[in-house]
C-alpha cells in the first residue's frame, strides 16, 4: 500500500497542481514532493525491520491473461526510488526560479514523471512495467518540447520517436515472453524469470529488450539523441533525463533482461561489454570537444553510463553492486552539476565554457560545491563516484584486464575534462563582466545537499551496499539457475 | 590514553584543522587560521613522538592497528577503514608531521600578506591528512585514498594562486599525470584481488610468501603498482609535472618534494617489498627507470635558470637514486635517502623561498647574486642544504648517498659508475645554484632591497639545517663501527639488508664518491665563481647546453605526440564519426521508414505523440475491457 502511495501521491498531486493557479501550484507541488520524499525516507528507515512483502501491492487486473497490477520494493528498486525522490525536488527548484510560462503545468509534469519513475522501479508485472515506462516518458517529452530551447521541436521529436521505437520492440518482447511462461501464462516478474524460451528465438527477443534499454541508457551507438535533447531541454528536463531517466535503461537490464535471458545474453556478452567500453572512451573524448556546459555533461554522462553498462554486463556481484552505487552516485552528481550549470547560466547569461571565467572570486561556496560534485564525477576516493567506478572496473577486470584498462581510460579523460572545465570557468582572473554571482537559498541548499550526499556515499557506502546486496544476489541466483 | 586512539588522532587532527580553517576561515581570520593549521600538525607530531618514545622499536614487536569501520563491504571483498603502525609507517609519520609542521610554521610568515591564507592552510592540512592516511592505511584500497588525496591536494595547492591561468594549467597537468599512474595502480589492485582475494597488507603478504618467485601474476601486480609510483614520484616518463608544480607557493613545493607526495611511490614499493622480492623483472625495471631518471633530470638541472626549477629537477633526480636503490633490493637504504632528503630538500626549498621573499618574488638566478651578506641565516642554511644534497661529509646526504652507492656497487659496478656520474651532476648543479645566488656579482634588480625573513621563517630553516647535518648519523655504514640504527629499525617492515662488501672496498668507494662530488662542487665554483661572466642570453646557448636548458623538449614531444592528436581525435569523433557516421545511419533509417510510410500512407496525421497516447490508452482499454469481460 505504501508503494502504491509513492506512485499515486505524485501522480494525483501532479494532476491537481496542473489545475491550480501558479502561486498555489508552487506550494502544493513542493508539498507533494516533500510528503512523497518523507514517505520514501520512512520506508528506508523501517527497511529490514519490516518484512519486504509489506510493501507489495497486488490487484488482479485481467486474470485470464495473468495480468495484475503488481508492485513492490526490494533492495534494487529502493535505492533508485530514493534517488528519484531526491532529484525530482531539484527539478522543481530549478523550474521555480525560472518563472516559466504556464508553470503549474510544468510542476505537474515533473510530479507525474516522478510517479512514472517510481512505478518503473516498483513494477513486478511486465505490462505494468511497460505502462510506467511510457508514463515516465510522456511528461519529460512535454517538458522538453514546450519549455525547451530554440530547436526543441525537431530535437525532442527525434528523441521521442527513437525511444518509442525502442519501447515498441520491448512491448513485442514482453508479449512474446508471456507466451512461454509456465501454465496459464502470466506477465508476472516471477513467471518471466522462469519462462523457457525456445533457444533459437531467445537472442532475438533479448535484442528487443536490449534495444529499448540501450536507447534509454544510452549505450553506444544508440546515443545520438542524447546530447541534443539534454541541450534543448530546460534545466529541469535535463536533470530528470540525465539523473533519472537514463537509469531506467540499466535498471531494466538488471531486472527484466539479464535474469530472463541469461543464456542468450552470455553468448553476446562480449559485444555488450565492448559497446559499453567504447562508450566510455567515445563519450569522454567527444566531451572534450564541447563548448557548451550542458553538452559536456551529456557526453560525460554517456561515458559514465558506458562504464556502468560494461561493469554490470561483466556479470559479477561486484559489478552489480558497483552498478547500483554508481547509478545513485552519478544521479546525485549529475543533478548537482546540471543545477550548478543552470545557476551559472542565470548569473552570467550563458553557459559557454570560457565565456566567463574566474567565478571562484565571486562565490567561493559555489565553486567549492561545484568542485566536490565534479570530483565525484571524476571518481575521486571518498566520493560516491569512486566506490561505483572501483567496483565496476574491478568486475570488468575479472572479465578481462584489457577491458578494464580501456574502460579505465575514462578515469584519466574524465579528470582532463572536468579540471579543464573548472580551470576555464571557475578559475582565472577576476571576471570583469560579472559583478555578483548569487545562489538562491533553495538552490544553495539543494547543491549542498547533493554534494554532501556524494561525499557521504563515498565515505560510508555500506548501507547502500548492504541494502542492495540481497536483491542483487537473488537476481544473480536466478541467472545461475537458468 | 589508549594507543589505538592516539593512532586515530594522528590523521584526525589535521583533518579537523582542514575543516575548521576551510569552513570557518573567513571568520577566524588569517592569523588564527594559520596557527590552527600549524598547531594541529604539531599536535600530530607530538602524538607520533609519544608513541615512538613509548615503543622505540616502532611497534615491531607488539604491533598496533585499529579497524574503524567497514568501508566497502562488497560481495566477497570487504575493504576496511583500518589504520596500522609499524616501523616504516611510524618513521614516515614522524617525517610527515615533523617536517610538515616546520613547513606550516614557515608558511605563517610566508603567507602573512596573502588574503587566501585560511584557504592555504586548510589545503596544507588536507595534504598532511591525505599523506598520513596513505602511510597509515592497513590495506591497498585505503592507501589509494591517500594516494589520490595527495594528488588532489597538489592540484589545489599548485593552482593556489588561481588568478593566473598558467598556474592552473600546471595544476591540471600534475593531477592528470598522476591519474595516468593511478590507473596503473588501480589495475594492479584488480590483479591483486584476482590473485589473493584481498587488498589487506597482512593477507596479501602472507599469501604472496607462499608463491614462487617470478610468478606472472606477481610481476604484473608489481609492475602495475610501479606505474602508479612513476606518476606519483615523478619518474620517466611521467616526471614533467613536478618541475611545473613549483607554480604553487614555495612552502607547497617544500611539502610536495620533501615531506609528502613524491615519497609516496618509494613508500609504496618498500611497503610491498614482499611482492617485489618475488618479482625480479619488476626490480630490474625499477632500477633502470630510477637510474635513467637520476641522470636525465640531473642533466636538465645543469642549466635551469629558475631557482625552484633547479631544485625541482634535483628532486626528480634524487628520487631516481632512491628507486635505483629499491631496484637492487636495498629497501632500508632507499628509505634512508628519503629520510635525509626530507630534511635537506625541505631546507633548500624553504631557503629558496626566503630568497624569493627577500627579492619580492624574483626567481631567476640570473637576477640574483651576492646575497650572502644580506641574508646571513638563509645563506648559511642554504649552504648546509647544498653540502648535504651534494653528498659532502659529514652532512646527511653523504651517508645516505654513500649507502646507496655501496648497495649499487654490490649489485653491479657498471650501475655504480653511472650513479657516480649522477652524483657528480648533483654536486655540480647545486654548486652552480649556490654560487649564482649567494656569491657571484650582485645582479639584483635596482630598487629591490633584500631583507632577512621573520623568525617564523628562519627558525624552520635552522632546525632543518641541524637535521640536514645530523640525520645521516642514524644510518652510518658498518665500517665506522657504529650500529646502523636506520636499517635495524626498519628491518621488520623493509626486510633485512646488508651490503656485504669488504671493509677495504667500502672505504675505497666512500673515498671515490667524496672526491667525485668535491670535484663537481669545485668545478662549479670555478666555472661560476667571482669574476666570471655568468648569465647568458637564451639565444647564445648552443649545443647540449641548449638541449638541457630546453629540458630536452620532452613537453613539446608529449604535446605533439599525445595532447594534440588526442584533441584532434576528439573533434573528429564529435564532428565526423558521430554526426555524419552514426547519426547519419539513424537519420537514414528514420528517413527510409518515413519514405516507406509515405508510400503506404500509414502515417495519416504524422503526430507521433498522438500515436503513443493512442497506444498506451489502447493497452489500458483492452486490459480494462478484458478485466470487465
Amino acid at each position: 500500500m505504501v508503494t502504491l502511495l509513492l506512485i499515486l501521491l505524485p501522480l494525483l498531486g501532479g494532476l491537481l497542481v496542473m489545475a491550480l493557479p501558479e502561486k498555489a501550484a508552487r506550494i502544493v507541488a513542493a508539498l507533494v514532493a516533500g510528503v512523497t520524499a518523507l514517505l520514501a525516507l520512512g520506508v528506508a528507515s523501517v527497511w529490514g525491520a519490516w518484512p519486504a512483502a509489506s510493501f507489495d501491492f497486488l490487484l488482479d487486473w485481467v486474470p485470464a491473461w495473468g495480468l495484475s497490477f503488481s508492485i513492490g520494493l526490494d533492495g534494487l528498486s529502493l535505492p533508485l526510488v530514493l534517488l528519484t525522490i531526491v532529484v525530482a525536488p531539484v527539478a522543481l527548484i530549478v523550474s521555480m526560479r525560472r518563472d516559466e510560462r504556464r508553470s503549474s503545468i510544468l510542476y505537474g509534469l515533473i510530479l507525474a514523471m516522478e510517479a512514472g519513475l517510481v512505478g518503473v522501479f516498483a513494477a513486478r508485472d511486465a505490462v505494468v512495467f511497460y505502462l510506467f515506462w511510457e508514463l515516465a516518458l510522456v511528461p519529460v517529452y512535454f517538458i522538453a518540447a514546450f519549455w525547451g530551447g530554440e530547436k526543441r521541436v525537431p530535437v525532442t521529436l527525434k528523441f521521442f520517436v527513437y525511444t518509442v521505437v525502442g519501447s515498441l520492440f520491448m512491448l513485442f518482447g514482453i508479449i512474446y515472453v508471456h507466451g512461454y511462461t509456465a501454465g496459464a501464462h502470466s506477465f508476472a516478474l516471477s513467471s518471466f524469470y522462469s519462462a523457457q524460451l525456445p533457444e533459437e528465438a531467445a537472442p532475438w527477443i533479448l535484442a528487443c529488450f536490449a534495444f529499448a534499454f540501450a536507447i534509454k541508457m544510452p549505450l553506444f551507438p544508440f546515443h545520438t539523441w542524447q546530447s541534443d535533447t539534454y541541450n534543448e531541454a530546460p534545466a529541469a528536463g535535463t536533470i530528470l533525463l540525465a539523473a533519472l531517466m537514463a537509469k531506467m535503461g540499466l535498471y531494466g537490464a538488471i531486472r527484466w533482461m539479464l535474469p530472463v535471458f541469461p543464456t542468450a545474453f552470455a553468448a553476446w556478452q562480449t559485444v555488450f561489454i565492448t559497446l559499453g567500453v567504447i562508450g566510455v572512451v567515445w563519450g569522454s573524448l567527444v566531451a572534450l570537444a564541447q563548448k557548451d556546459m550542458k553538452r559536456l555533461l551529456a557526453w560525460s554522462s554517456f561515458s559514465h553510463t558506458g562504464l556502468m553498462a560494461a561493469g554490470v554486463f561483466s556479470l559479477g556481484m561486484l559489478g552489480f553492486q558497483g552498478g547500483i552505487v554508481q547509478m545513485v552516485a552519478h544521479g546525485l552528481s549529475i543533478a548537482g552539476l546540471l543545477l550548478a550549470v543552470d545557476i551559472f547560466e542565470s548569473q552570467t547569461g550563458g553557459r559557454q565554457i570560457g565565456a566567463v571565467s574566474g567565478l571562484a572570486h565571486r562565490n567561493g561556496a559555489f565553486a567549492t560545491l561545484f568542485v566536490i560534485l565534479a570530483l565525484s564525477a571524476i571518481g575521486l576516493p571518498l566520493t560516491g563516484g569512486f566506490v561505483g567506478e572501483f567496483l565496476l572496473l574491478l568486475s570488468l577486470s575479472k572479465f578481462g584486464l584489457w577491458w578494464a584498462l580501456v574502460g579505465g581510460l575514462g578515469v584519466i579523460l574524465g579528470a582532463v575534462l572536468y579540471l579543464q572545465w573548472i580551470r576555464k570557468s571557475l578559475l582565472g582572473p577576476v571576471p570583469s563582466t560579472v559583478a555578483v554571482f548569487k545562489m538562491r537559498p533553495s538552490e544553495a541548499a539543494a547543491l549542498t545537499l547533493l554534494a554532501l550526499a556524494s561525499l557521504a556515499l563515498g565515505i560510508y557506502p555500506k548501507p547502500l551496499l548492504e541494502l542492495s546486496a540481497p536483491a542483487l544476489d537473488a537476481i544473480f541466483h536466478i541467472m545461475g539457475a537458468k | 590514553m589508549n594507543e589505538a586512539v592516539l593512532l586515530c588522532l594522528i590523521p584526525a587532527l589535521p583533518l579537523v584543522g582542514f575543516l575548521l580553517t576551510g569552513l570557518l576561515g573567513k571568520k577566524l581570520g588569517r592569523g588564527l587560521s594559520s596557527w590552527i593549521g600549524t598547531l594541529t600538525v604539531a599536535a600530530s607530531f607530538g602524538l607520533a613522538l609519544t608513541l615512538f618514545i613509548a615503543h622505540p622499536d616502532g611497534f615491531a614487536a607488539s604491533g598496533l592497528g585499529i579497524q574503524l569501520f567497514d568501508w566497502i563491504p562488497a560481495a566477497g571483498l570487504t575493504i576496511a577503514f583500518g589504520l596500522m603502525l609499524d616501523p616504516l609507517s611510524l618513521i614516515m609519520t614522524l617525517v610527515i608531521t615533523g617536517i610538515g609542521f616546520l613547513i606550516h610554521l614557515y608558511s605563517i610568515g610566508y603567507m602573512k600578506h596573502d588574503e587566501g591564507a585560511p584557504r592555504f592552510f586548510s589545503f596544507l592540512n588536507l595534504f598532511v591528512f591525505s599523506m598520513l592516511l596513505l602511510v597509515l592505511a592497513d590495506n591497498y584500497a585505503l592507501m589509494f585514498v591517500g594516494w589520490e588525496g595527495v594528488g588532489l591536494c597538489s592540484y589545489l595547492l599548485i593552482g593556489f594562486w588561481f588568478t593566473k591561468d598558467e598556474y592552473n594549467a600546471a595544476a591540471v597537468k600534475a593531477f592528470v599525470m598522476n591519474r595516468i599512474g593511478d590507473l596503473g595502480f588501480l589495475l594492479g589492485l584488480f590483479v591483486m584481488v584476482a590473485t589473493f582475494g584481498s587488498l589487506s597488507f597482512g593477507e596479501v603478504f602472507a599469501k604472496a610468501g607462499a608463491m614462487e618467485a617470478g610468478a606472472p601474476a606477481l610481476t604484473l601486480i608489481t609492475l602495475m603498482l610501479f606505474v602508479g609510483a612513476v606518476g606519483k614520484s615523478a619518474q620517466i616518463p611521467l616526471y614533467t609535472w613536478l618541475p611545473d608544480a613549483m607554480a604553487g607557493p614555495t612552502p607547497v613545493s617544500a611539502l610536495i618534494h620533501a615531506a609528502t607526495m613524491v615519497t609516496a611511490g618509494i613508500y609504496m614499493v618498500i611497503r610491498s617489498h614482499v611482492l617485489y622480492d618475488l618479482a625480479p623483472i619488476a626490480l630490474t625495471v625499477i632500477s633502470v627507470v630510477g637510474l635513467a631518471t637520476a641522470i636525465w633530470a640531473g642533466l636538465i638541472a645543469l642549466s635551469q635558470r629558475d631557482i625552484k626549477k633547479v631544485l625541482a629537477y634535483s628532486t626528480v633526480s634524487q628520487l631516481g637514486f632512491m628507486f635505483l636503490t629499491l631496484g637492487v633490493g636495498a629497501y632500508s637504504t632507499g628509505y634512508f635517502h628519503v629520510f635525509t632528503h626530507a630534511f635537506f630538500k625541505a631546507l633548500l626549498f624553504l631557503a629558496a623561498g626566503s630568497v624569493i621573499h627577500a627579492l619580492s618574488g624574483e626567481q631567476d638566478i640570473r637576477k640574483m647574486g651576492g646575497l650572502a651578506k644580506k641574508l646571513p641565516i638563509t645563506y648559511i642554511t642554504f649552504l648546509v642544504g647544498t653540502l648535504a644534497i651534494s653528498g659532502i661529509p659529514p652532512f646527511a646526504g653523504f651517508f645516505s648517498k654513500d649507502a646507496i652507492l655501496a648497495a649499487v656497487y654490490a649489485r653491479s659496478p657498471l650501475l655504480w659508475g653511472l650513479s657516480i656520474f649522477a652524483a657528480f651532476l648533483t654536486a655540480f648543479y647545486m654548486g652552480r645554484l649556490f654560487i649564482l645566488v649567494f656569491h657571484s656579482k650582485d645582479r639584483t634588480t635596482k630598487g629591490v632591497h633584500p631583507h632577512e625573513s621573520p623568525w617564523t621563517m628562519t627558525v624552520p630553516l635552522i632546525v632543518l639545517a641541524l637535521g640536514s647535518t645530523a640525520a645521516g648519523f642514524l644510518g652510518m655504514p658498518a665500517v665506522f663501527g657504529v650500529p646502523d640504527w636506520m636499517a635495524g629499525f626498519l628491518a621488520p617492515s623493509a626486510g633485512e639488508y646488508a651490503v656485504g662488501l669488504e671493509e677495504g672496498t667500502e672505504w675505497l668507494l666512500m673515498g671515490i664518491s667524496t672526491v667525485v662530488v668535491l670535484c663537481g662542487f669545485i668545478f662549479a665554483v670555478l666555472k661560476y665563481g667571482p669574476g666570471k661572466v655568468v648569465p647568458t642570453e637564451d639565444k647564445k646557448t648552443r649545443g647540449p647546453v641548449r638541449w638541457s636548458l630546453r629540458k630536452f623538449r620532452v613537453d613539446e614531444f608529449y604535446d605533439a605526440l599525445i595532447v594534440k592528436p588526442l584533441f584532434a581525435l576528439s573533434s573528429w569523433l564529435f564532428g565526423t564519426a558521430n554526426d555524419r557516421g552514426i547519426d547519419g545511419v539513424v537519420r537514414g533509417t528514420a528517413g527510409l521508414v518515413a519514405w516507406v510510410g509515405g508510400r503506404v500512407r500509414l502515417l495519416q496525421t504524422g503526430n507521433i505523440v498522438f500515436y503513443l497516447f493512442a497506444m498506451t490508452l489502447g493497452v489500458i482499454v483492452i486490459a480494462a475491457v478484458a478485466a470487465l469481460g
